[in-house]
């Protein structure tokens, strides 16, 4: 619903007005991101290609056949699933606690929004400590409650590292959800309670019939921010695994840095960082497309 | 007086406070965590069972800290990236937020769908084409290269945040002003901007903080130990087995305090400014 300009029109103010930050987003973002289509078709070790490294597609040609890309794939799609599903869940039974009324509710409000301030590195840098193989706090629960007998060598098993590193991000992240569910839970409209109560709708209807659709909005998108950020999530995994053991925790993000940085093979490097700028690609027009449709609904 | 009774999720108020314990419990620990082990002579800390109470009497190793890692240049290198990227960040985003705002202009989607872009985008996505445009701009190892990179995505945080602000001011109060023979951008100076100082001052919090945490482009664009940033410091520790525990979980106090605290003062409108902001 675009509202028409009264008396004369902005003519070029807003083109003067947005042009520093286009201007700083074309260099940063967007240039690189046509310069790394270039780059994908050469196959170089160096981080500037010569032209007699012109490799057409044999990047992507690699990166269909190798066996890394399927099992990048694989970690990627189940870190996002399970960090998306286990921090929206959280977040809404935390937010369905922390929404009835009680005393020092603020206090508990503040402690759940601790970890989302903590930077990315020093969360990294805690949760190294609490899955030490010996010292560990997170051994010597797992041990006092009787779950396993042995320590477990979390980072360094290809069995654990993956759950480990989840689990630190759904710590981060869970926090978030919270206080966005809690915002619209507030908001709820508290005659929907009493009218579902004359209709005597038990404590099960009334979270189907009625929380549930209030909140729907507000789940989705925080699904798809908790999707996106787990694409993105490359800090707290290069550094407590660097993608190790074995692969275990090669995310997407991991696998490109490693692969120009550390292996030094910059053309498949950037053929997987094209396939992650698809992703954002699409990421962005379902995000648009959503956001469409709830401003004219 | 009898309260409306609203949707209860746990039955029960001791129901309610167990289980709210436990929520804030699992979030507070970690940090808690870090405070003992910071807290600890190093030798308590290889026992088992492991230590639960910090004791006050090592807060010595705070000067420990400063003593025998370069702690203080991080935090100056940090401090100054994140300013420079608050800074800028907030500056374009002003004016970006006023016209997005206020006009209709062709362009004004495709220009909301690249600030979108850059939020959505694998953060290691950019950094070959990034570094071989920095080497051909002379930017590796400066500060700057960082900030204008790091700005470039922290930026359209800003722009939001200010944006939903600036949407709820009325416009008649810039008709006023326009009638009265001021231009365009004197009414963004003189009367738009000083009412949404409130936005302007969280998105420079909120900027500051995510440049706070800048990791991977200052380890890769910048990897000359004068211009670490705390991130990168903090994260060389690991696995070189010369830094003392105790001093590894001080330098995450240190690290981490000015951020949850800004964050604690801040959450209501950062939690608008993400997901209700880009939203509109």
């Amino acid at each position: 619903m675009p509202r028409r300009a009264r008396r004369r029109g902005p003519g070029w103010l807003p083109y003067g007005l947005v042009a520093p930050l286009v201007a700083l987003i074309a260099a940063f973002v967007l240039y690189p991101m046509a310069e790394g289509v270039r780059v994908s078709l050469y196959d170089s070790r160096d981080l500037v290609p010569r032209p007699e490294e012109f490799a057409g597609l044999a990047n992507f040609a690699w990166l269909i056949r190798a066996p890394e890309t399927l099992t990048t794939v694989r970690v990627t799609v189940v870190y996002v699933v399970v960090t998306t599903a286990a921090a929206t869940l959280i977040g809404l039974a935390s937010a369905l606690v922390l929404n009835a009324s009680f005393r020092g509710r603020a206090l508990f409000r503040a402690a759940v929004t601790i970890p989302w301030g903590t930077p990315l590195v020093a969360s990294a840098l805690i949760w190294f400590w609490m899955f030490d193989p010996q010292y560990g706090v997170v051994n010597y629960a797992v041990r006092t409650l009787g779950l396993s007998a042995e320590s477990i060598p979390w980072l360094l098993s290809p069995r654990w590292a993956l759950p480990a590193v989840m689990a630190v991000d759904v710590w981060r992240t869970f926090p978030f959800g919270t206080l966005v569910l809690l915002t619209a839970l507030q908001g709820i409209d508290a005659d929907l309670y009493g009218a579902a109560a004359v209709d005597g709708a038990g404590r099960r209807a009334v979270f189907r019939h009625v929380v549930l659709p209030s909140i729907r909005p507000s789940l989705l998108i925080l699904g798809l921010l908790y999707t996106i950020w787990g694409m993105k999530r490359f800090d707290t995994i290069w550094i407590l695994t660097q993608g190790g053991p074995a692969d275990a925790t090669n995310v997407l993000s991991v696998f490109i840095y490693r692969e120009a940085f550390r292996n030094f093979r910059v053309g498949q490097a950037s053929a997987m960082a094209l396939v992650g700028a698809a992703l954002g690609l699409v990421a962005t027009a379902v995000y648009f497309a959503l956001e469409r449709r709830h401003e004219t609904a | 007086m009898k309260r409306r009774k609203g949707w209860r999720a746990a039955p029960g108020l001791a129901g309610t406070y167990l289980l709210a314990g436990l929520f804030a419990g699992a979030a507070a620990f970690p940090l808690y965590w870090m405070v003992v082990a910071a807290l600890q002579p190093g030798r308590d800390l290889f026992s088992y069972p492991p230590r639960l109470l910090p004791k006050l009497a090592e807060l010595g190793v705070f000067g420990r800290l400063f003593a025998t890692q370069p702690m203080l240049l991080w935090l100056a290198n940090t401090v100054l990236i994140a300013g420079g990227v608050a800074l800028i960040s907030v500056v374009l985003a002003v004016l970006a937020a006023y016209a997005l705002s206020r006009f209709r202009f062709a362009g004004r989607r495709g220009l909301q769908f690249v600030l979108l872009l850059t939020q959505m985008l694998p953060s290691t996505v950019l950094i070959v084409p990034l570094f071989i445009l920095f080497r051909q701009l002379h930017l590796l190892n400066t500060r700057s290269g960082i900030v204008l990179a790091q700005a470039a995505l922290v930026a359209p945080i800003a722009v939001w945040i200010i944006k939903a602000f600036m949407d709820t001011i009325p416009r008649e109060i810039e008709e006023a002003a326009l009638i009265d023979g001021c231009s365009r951008l004197g009414v963004l100076r003189r009367v738009t901007l000083p009412l949404a100082v409130p936005s302007v001052v969280a998105s420079f919090a909120m900027c500051f903080f995510e440049a706070w945490n800048v990791f991977v482009y200052a380890l890769t664009f910048a990897p000359d130990r004068e211009l670490w940033v705390s991130a990168v410091g903090l994260a060389s520790w690991i696995g070189e087995l010369t830094t003392p525990v105790e001093i590894m979980m001080s330098g995450a106090v240190v690290f981490t305090i000015p951020s949850v605290v800004v964050f604690l003062a801040l959450q209501q409108r950062l939690v608008g400014g993400l997901s209700a902001g880009a939203i509109q």
